[in-house]
């Protein structure tokens, strides 16, 4: 490969360019699938707690959301700087949950 | 003659016909297919507008019939806020210009940008399909509030797929200015040495990627419960009209810095290649930008105080909506502290830079009338916002547009416009917009509620006072355009450096060659307005 073909890894990289198994992300896709059933589970059991029930539903969504992020688009593995990038798009959504919840739970 | 004759070695002359322009992946060439299919929007917009005023002339009907006014005011909102306003400095001053002002050849994704430029194209036919399908366009305003533009018979449904289609279209560039800027800059560029246009643009670039896909979403939920009936927003389906003002609002109050973000950028171009000095607390301007499109996220229950949501939602939101005003203050102080002692040329540009400061200031402090809730309950939906809102993107943003129009004009054209001409036409400009708006704030005080077709007789004055200024406005864009027609085709050859500027744009040839540039540029190590560098 040639010099300005190789990848450019940048100080901080834990790895650089990895191969993550099948059997990993095999593993990544059941667990998803299992909190989408949680998901379903959830909104079919919670019709008397509404409230628990979209919180939960917020919860299991937000962690599938990392999930795919660390894993199938390799934040874990990358530089710092784009998990905290990806850290501040999370503190913006709960920043409009909170803010919009004011509205709701205060009319 | 042509430019690719004229100046054999630029861009222009790389490649030649059609499908050159319309495929081409090269950041410069898509900045200007950008700038002519906005330009063309932007004129369209216009003419609705006037058609609006010329309407508005005398109270009572005068050209048309209530349900076209409220066609014309929402496609004129549609097509000055999603075709013009929000792409015009990014995709074309963004794409021409960001990759030369940090030293690269390109953006980082060049056929996602010319993708992006598609996007907008298939967006904006969509947009103008509303016009002879159907019930003929929208009737909703731009802001598609439900639950009326769930039960509406117009082309709803078009105009917010639109808007959908656009959205992606700003996502993409936004996504291809981060990785840009992040990748791609020369390698003595550091952070601090980038100019502010750059800095400008990636803080707008990070609105666009993360605020974007909530109005996209939120737009389809429009759609949804328009063509499958899902009880989303109209109560009478067991949905909440005020849950789409949320979502509507948290994208679009950051897209008003989307919208104006790039334009300050701009304006911290200009001031210091025309006061010759370096510009007055750089990281301070640099810092304030982030801070806008940072703090911009949290204020956008200021447009609902009227609206039925919690008393204390609305001091909250009052409350944060007075600390976005504090980084927009530092940066008027900065501009004007530059000027101090400056040696000031006063060319074209910079006429439309002190315009630009002297609008945004009105537009900026009546959005404080419009922030705190006390004034805001008397103001709301009167045309006090249409005042407020025209001043700060008519006057400020589309001023900061056509300054840069008249600023790096000879760089992208490689010719020279006649400056006396420009200048009348900027007096025209100026003049027009300020008799154009100014009675609105008036107007909006005593009481006349925005898009209402009729209106009470003691409004008459002022709104007589107004459309004459869009005639006066008017005229002076057909003067600039014509000036700078003219200059396209024959102005004198322009150099590479007309205006005396620091940043790297004036270091190559104008026009540009396809790569760019023709000698590595210098980049001093006092940052980018280091004019002892010449």
């Amino acid at each position: 490969m040639a010099e300005k073909d190789k990848p450019r890894i940048l100080p901080g990289d834990k790895t650089g360019p990895h191969i993550v198994s099948y059997r990993f992300h095999f593993g990544i896709w059941l667990g998803l699938i299992i909190l989408t059933a949680m998901t379903v589970l959830v909104s079919v059991m919670g019709i008397s707690l509404i409230a628990f029930s979209v919180i939960t539903a917020l919860f299991i969504a937000s962690a599938k959301a990392w999930v795919v992020a660390s894993y199938f688009m390799h934040l874990k593995w990358d530089h710092i700087t784009y998990r905290i990038m990806g850290g501040i798009v999370m503190l913006l959504f709960l920043v409009f949950i909170i803010l919009t919840g004011i509205d709701y739970l205060t009319r | 003659m042509s430019i690719a004759a004229s100046h054999p070695s630029s861009f222009y002359a790389d490649k030649r016909g059609i499908l050159s322009w319309i495929f081409s992946t090269d950041h410069k060439r898509i900045g200007l297919l950008y700038f002519y299919a906005i330009f063309a929007f932007f004129l369209v917009g216009v003419v609705l507008g006037l058609l609006m005023r010329l309407e508005l002339i005398a109270p009572g009907r005068t050209i048309m019939e209530p349900q076209i006014y409220n066609q014309v005011f929402t496609l004129h909102g549609v097509i000055m806020i999603f075709l013009f306003i929000i792409p015009v400095i990014p995709a074309i001053f963004g794409n021409f210009f960001l990759p030369i002002m940090i030293g690269t050849d390109d953006v980082a994704f060049p056929k996602i940008n010319l993708l992006s430029w598609w996007i907008y194209v298939i967006g904006a036919i969509f947009a103008l399909l509303t016009l002879v399908v159907g019930d003929g366009p929208a009737d909703t305003g731009w802001t598609f509030y439900a639950p009326y533009s769930v039960k509406t018979g117009t082309n709803v449904t078009l105009a917010v797929l639109a808007a959908f289609i656009l959205g992606f279209s700003s996502i993409l560039t936004g996504l291809n200015f981060i990785v840009t800027i992040h990748r791609l800059r020369a390698p003595e560029m550091s952070w601090f040495r980038m100019p502010l246009f750059a800095w400008a643009l990636y803080a707008t670039s990070w609105i666009q990627l993360l605020a974007t896909p909530i109005v996209g979403i939120t737009l389809l939920m429009i759609v949804a419960e328009r063509v499958f009936g899902i009880g989303l927003f109209d109560p009478a389906l067991g949905g909440d009209p005020i849950l789409y003002q949320h979502l509507f609002w948290i994208y679009s109050h950051p897209a008003v810095y989307i919208m104006v973000l790039p334009a300050m950028g701009i304006i911290s171009e200009m001031i210091p290649t025309f006061a010759k000095r370096t510009i007055f607390g750089y990281r301070a301007i640099v810092w304030s930008s982030l801070a806008i499109a940072f703090i911009g996220y949290f204020v956008w229950g200021h447009h609902m105080f009227t609206s039925g949501m919690s008393g204390p939602a609305r001091v909250v939101f009052s409350l944060l909506t007075f600390l976005v005003a504090v980084p927009s203050a530092i940066k008027v102080f900065n501009w004007v502290a530059t000027l101090y002692q400056g040696s000031i040329d006063v060319r074209t540009p910079l006429l439309y830079t002190m315009a630009f400061i002297f609008q945004f200031l009105i537009g900026g402090l009546t959005g404080l009338v419009n922030g705190a809730l006390a004034t805001d309950v008397h103001v709301h939906d009167t045309y006090f916002v249409v005042g407020h809102f025209h001043y700060v993107m008519f006057g400020g943003t589309a001023f900061a547009f056509f300054g840069a129009m008249h600023y790096w004009f000879p760089k992208m054209f490689g010719r020279m416009y006649n400056e006396r001409t420009a200048n009348t036409a900027f007096t025209l400009l100026f003049i027009g917009f300020n008799i154009l708006y100014f009675p609105m704030l008036v107007v909006g005080i005593m009481g006349m509620p925005r898009r209402y077709y009729d209106y009470l007789p003691e409004f008459h004055l002022p709104n007589v006072i107004s459309t004459i200024g869009s005639w006066i406005l008017a005229a002076g864009l057909i003067l600039m355009i014509a000036n700078l027609i003219v200059a396209r085709r024959k102005g004198a050859i322009a150099g590479r450096n007309p205006w005396g500027g620091v940043t790297l744009e004036w270091q190559t040839p104008s026009p540009p060659p396809q790569h760019n540039f023709d000698e590595t540029p210098r980049l001093s190590e006092k940052g980018p307005y280091d004019f002892d560098l010449k």
